[in-house]
């Protein structure tokens, strides 16, 4: 299962939260969204009362409209007897004129104040009144609420058509005023009638300055305070019947809504922060400290340093139990495998002291073997003879080649065997392999290279490695092809200017492989098939231990092959160009011939082995080159042959493994020695595993070779060792 | 890490720094502007209709609108202001006709109170280095253009003038100014008589009216409506004699008691005369279409004040001392009613258009 990572995914803690912050939010916002549409619904029912009591006024201004309307037809019907006129001082008609046909003032008939702005002869064309008096085609009608002609007051006009002359009365008033008074006293609210465009014009409440009458439902601030319009249409005077209502109430029930919502979500934000305190007592904390626990558990920490926690609820009891038994089953188990683990490891490390020991066994007389029939051979026998030891030489370094083989699938498994890279020319490597394979070539066997893509400058690889790979897989081709053609072709396939990729092709013309073997051609210990084994002979390991050493280069190998007509092996390797500085890596090519190494004339070299048959061997290489001989059979002697007084020895070539003194002790006591420390000390052993050349190595030795000894190495290196010192 | 703890210093910094700005650049600025109150709880909303109708067509201002309301007593206007300056309110845009205003100019003379005057003509403000912003000219000039016409007319020789007895700091050196420059000539022989508004009786000036007149010049003010129906009783009386109205005269109230008298009579206005005028055509028109009624000259005179004012807040000026000092340097000051050039202390020039009334009433 994939943990994520911390942060990526939010905690109980925060989830626990965030969960409580957005239900208090949603719960905060479904109280505030249910106030404020209880206020609206109150608000609304509000300003329908007020509408009504705005309604009943205009209902009962439009009555008295009407009853004055009645009675001042009634008084125009007398209108021929002009005592009547006297009757228009009850209708509720403050002013009274009679109009000629262009609206021109003809007649006043009755004023109930003194002073007017209107006489006899005033024409109202071109007015207000004039126009709207102008425009009506029903014989009676009222004026809208405007400014009255006589004084600027409010005014309310009432026109009746009788023949040629319009009866023209002017409504008092003064009745409705009081009415909007005394309304306003009584009720408390504010009582207007404004005109069509909502100014003003009759107010129950002369302190109230208002220009102009809000929309229906605005708040404006008042003498009394603050106070709701609300309004009704007065179509016979085209105008409004307004009401200020103060807010008192409406605020108040407002404020007690607020209030116990505020109170509602505090008390909710209480049991929110309550409950979350709670859950963090019952399930968060005991959560955590389980997982704190298991942390430790598998950090390896003691578990018990992170105390058990109180548990309130059963279930986190049940959970720290079969915690406890999980941990209790896991360390037995690991137990287990760890016992497992020693035993493979002890296994693993007897193998390796096998292959120590199995290397030190072979590798010893394997050395008289091959030693000894080195020697015979530099004698003068029959040909006859030289020919068995002919056989010899090759059936020991056949042996030598299966033990190294082991040795190093040993070393690559066991990922000791480190790539060592140096400057090499490609084809300078090539054309000396090829020369190798060619001395021993079959007769109708031709070996062709084709190299000229490669460019002549060095790159860094591990040149022995290398080589080790080639000679597998030539040797493998020229193996498996009794005629034809095994062809080597090197190219670089992709070129940085710094890394490249070289790709090198062994094709051959021989026996091929099935395909169904193809594909295991690479395992180890696998030849194409049994009968191949008997036929060709071979470890199986070449092409496995190659297919691991490219591998290890960070290389792929590969192979496509027709049943009787060849195979090609082909690998790439990523590769980087060397610097131009850096010089190539001497790659020495072994003298066959043993007459051309060069002379150890003036060297006194003292062998130190338990074997009598390794010193006479080595002796047998060294005198061969005219150098001086000593003999000690283990350390001890040995140090003492070198701290002789009259002793000439200037190199010295030690066994690791002997009785008495071995010879990494020996070697630490020349180290120590003043007189002695320059010596070249040259180990011979038969333990070739890395850490084995290493022990060797720290203990003071110059060179270490391996069992078989080959007389050439071996002369090679102490000349080596020697020119070091002059 | 210390790096950034500068950054984040600079850039809090920043913000609050920008805010601070936005804050201060974008507050809005108190401006009282007042209006009359007319018959008893009854307004004329002219003014504050104007107000409401250049905030809706001037959506970025900052002018944050004071109504006050004066019933034309001075001492009442005068504790008007300072009730709006208690408030905080430095600026203030009056209404207010001479007789009312006079009271307060006192209260004008130090730094701490602005007041853009677009009615008061009388002499006591010009010339003085004062607090007063007036934007239209003073009665001088007004009366000057009236005696100009009423000289160079050649209607006979007779010229009855009504003067208003209640707003006698306007009429009374009004009529003075008048008089001297008639007397430039003496063709003219005046028959003058004073009259109230308080409980005005038409009949009272019949006699007056009808006896032998060649002109009628009604020297009165705050857009009486007796001023209509004194004209059409002279009308009446002298069909053809030609009737002068000062620029207090123009309000569709006192047109349309005018009657038949709107062919003889002639208003003086601030040139240009709205009519003539295609912006302030426009903006009444715009007025009577968003508001239902024609108003009365004050919309005009307002909608300018404001945009005098909102240019001075726009640069950045926001107290009485620095709108002032703003409004008297940076001239000449346009506004889309026509520009306004101020002289040093505060005064505007201008002409004066004489406009038939009756072509006012088919305006607009």
């Amino acid at each position: 299962m994939m943990i994520p990572p911390d942060g990526q995914t939010p905690g109980l803690r925060n989830y626990n939260l965030r969960l409580e912050i957005s239900v208090l939010l949603l719960l905060t916002l479904l109280i505030l969204t249910t106030v404020t549409y209880a206020y609206q619904e109150m608000g609304r029912a509000i300003d329908q009362s007020n509408k009504a009591a705005a309604t009943t006024l205009s209902s009962f201004f439009t009555f008295e409209l009407e009853k004055a309307k009645d009675n001042f037809n009634s008084v125009i019907e007398l209108e021929e007897d002009r005592q009547g006129r006297q009757l228009f001082s009850y209708t509720g008609f403050s002013d009274v004129y009679i109009l000629d046909e262009r609206l021109q003032l003809t007649q006043i008939v009755h004023q109930s104040r003194q002073n007017s702005m209107l006489y006899e002869g005033f024409s109202f064309g071109d007015g207000p009144l004039g126009d709207y008096l102008a425009t009506q085609r029903e014989a009676e009608h009222f004026s809208p609420l405007m400014r009255g002609y006589e004084d600027e007051q409010p005014s309310i006009y009432y026109a009746k058509r009788s023949g040629q002359v319009t009866y023209l009365g002017r409504l008092d008033l003064s009745f409705f005023e009081s009415l909007l008074s005394g309304y306003s006293d009584v009720a408390g609210q504010t009582a207007l009638i404004t005109n069509r465009a909502g100014v003003v014009m009759i107010s129950g409440n002369h302190s109230l300055r208002l220009p102009v009458l809000p929309e229906d439902g605005m708040v404006i601030d008042s003498p009394d305070g603050e106070v709701a319009v609300a309004s009704t249409y007065l179509p016979a005077l085209n105008a409004r019947m307004a009401v200020l209502v103060p807010t008192t109430l409406s605020r108040n029930v407002q404020g007690i809504l607020w209030v116990l919502s505020t109170v509602l979500i505090i008390g909710m934000g209480s049991v929110a922060l309550l409950r979350n305190w709670r859950m963090q007592k019952l399930i968060i904390e005991p959560l955590e400290a389980l997982s704190k626990r298991m942390d430790a558990f598998r950090n390896n920490t003691v578990v018990s340093d992170n105390p058990t926690p109180d548990y309130v609820v059963s279930e986190f009891e049940r959970l720290e139990q079969q915690f406890l038994e999980m941990v209790s089953a896991v360390r037995d188990r690991e137990s287990e495998l760890l016992q497992a683990k020693q035993a493979a490891e002890s296994s693993e490390q007897a193998k390796t002291n096998f292959l120590a020991n199995m290397s030190h066994e072979i590798r010893s007389p394997l050395t008289v073997i091959l030693g000894i029939n080195e020697l015979l051979m530099r004698r003068q026998l029959g040909s006859k003879e030289q020919e068995m030891l002919e056989q010899v030489w090759q059936s020991g370094q056949y042996l030598l080649h299966i033990l190294n083989a082991i040795l190093d699938l040993s070393k690559i498994e066991a990922g000791h065997l480190t790539i060592d890279t140096a400057p090499v020319r490609i084809h300078e490597l090539l054309e000396r392999i090829a020369r190798q394979h060619r001395v021993n070539l079959p007769e109708d066997v031709r070996l062709s290279l084709d190299i000229n893509n490669i460019p002549d400058r060095a790159i860094l690889a591990d040149a022995v490695r290398l080589e080790q790979i080639l000679n597998n897989i030539i040797g493998n081709a020229i193996k498996f092809t009794s005629k034809g053609e095994v062809r080597v072709k090197a190219r670089i396939t992709s070129a940085g200017d710094t890394q490249i990729k070289l790709r090198i092709d062994v094709s051959d013309t021989g026996i091929g492989i099935d395909a169904k073997t193809l594909p295991h051609v690479f395992d180890p210990f696998t030849q194409a098939d049994s009968g191949t084994t008997r036929r060709y002979a071979g470890t199986g390991l070449g092409l496995a231990i190659s297919k691991q050493l490219i591998e290890l280069m960070g290389g792929s190998i590969g192979v496509t092959s027709t049943r009787g007509r060849g195979s090609t092996f082909w690998f790439e390797l990523p590769l980087i160009y060397a610097p131009k500085s850096a010089r190539t890596a001497e790659t020495t090519e072994l003298t066959a011939n043993a007459d051309l190494a060069p002379s150890l004339m003036g060297v006194h070299a003292l062998i130190v082995d338990d074997s009598l048959t390794i010193r006479a061997i080595i002796k047998g290489f060294l005198q061969a080159r005219s150098a001086t001989i000593s003999l000690a059979e283990n350390g001890l002697e040995a140090l003492r042959q070198l701290r002789a007084p009259d002793s000439s020895i200037n190199a010295v070539i030690m066994d690791m493994q002997m009785p008495v003194m071995d010879g990494m002790t020996a070697t630490q006591e020349i180290r120590k020695d003043p007189d002695l420390k320059a010596l070249p000390v040259i180990a011979i052993t038969a333990g070739l595993l890395p850490d084995q050349r290493e022990q060797a190595l720290k203990a003071g030795v110059d060179a270490v070779i391996g069992k078989p000894i080959v007389a050439e190495t071996l002369v090679e290196v102490i000349l080596k060792e020697l020119n070091k010192r002059h | 890490m210390k790096i950034w703890i500068v950054v984040a210093f600079v850039i809090a910094s920043l913000v609050t720094g920008f805010s601070a700005h936005h804050m201060v650049t974008t507050a809005p600025v108190p401006v009282a502007i007042d209006a009359p109150l007319s018959a008893r709880a009854a307004f004329d909303p002219s003014e504050v209709d104007a107000v409401k109708l250049y905030l809706e067509n001037h959506p970025e201002s900052r002018i944050h609108p004071q109504f006050f309301f004066y019933d034309f007593d001075s001492e009442q206007a005068r504790g008007l202001f300072q009730s709006a300056r208690d408030e905080g309110i430095e600026i203030f845009i009056t209404t207010q006709p001479s007789s009312t205003a006079i009271a307060s100019i006192d209260a004008f003379q130090n730094p701490g109170m602005l007041m853009i005057n677009t009615s008061s003509t009388t002499l006591r403000i010009s010339g003085r280095d004062d607090y007063i912003i007036r934007i239209i000219p003073d009665l001088a000039a007004e009366q000057y253009a009236i005696a100009e016409q009423i000289l160079s007319s050649n209607n006979g020789g007779r010229l009855l003038i009504l003067q208003d007895a209640q707003n006698a700091a306007y009429t009374d050196p009004a009529y003075t100014q008048f008089q001297t420059l008639l007397n430039a000539q003496d063709r003219w022989r005046v028959e003058h008589h004073r009259f109230s508004f308080v409980d005005f009786n038409a009949e009272d000036y019949r006699q007056i009216i009808h006896d032998a007149h060649d002109a009628l010049y009604v020297l009165a003010g705050d857009f009486q409506t007796a001023i209509g129906t004194l004209s059409q009783m002279f009308h009446r009386a002298h069909p053809t004699a030609p009737i002068y109205l000062t620029p207090w005269s123009d309000s569709g109230a006192i047109i349309s008691r005018l009657g038949p008298a709107a062919e003889q009579a002639t208003i003086f206005k601030h040139a240009p005369a709205w009519e003539q005028s295609a912006a302030a055509s426009e903006l009444m028109k715009s007025f009577i279409d968003r508001f239902g009624y024609r108003p009365n000259l004050m919309v005009l005179k307002v909608y300018k004040a404001l945009e005098l004012v909102d240019q001075a807040i726009a640069a950045g000026h926001t107290s009485a001392s620095a709108v002032r000092a703003y409004l008297l340097e940076a001239q000449p000051h346009t506004t889309s009613l026509g520009d306004v050039p101020l002289d040093r202390m505060g005064d505007t020039q201008g002409e004066f258009t004489p406009v038939p009334a009756n072509s006012t009433r088919q305006q607009p």
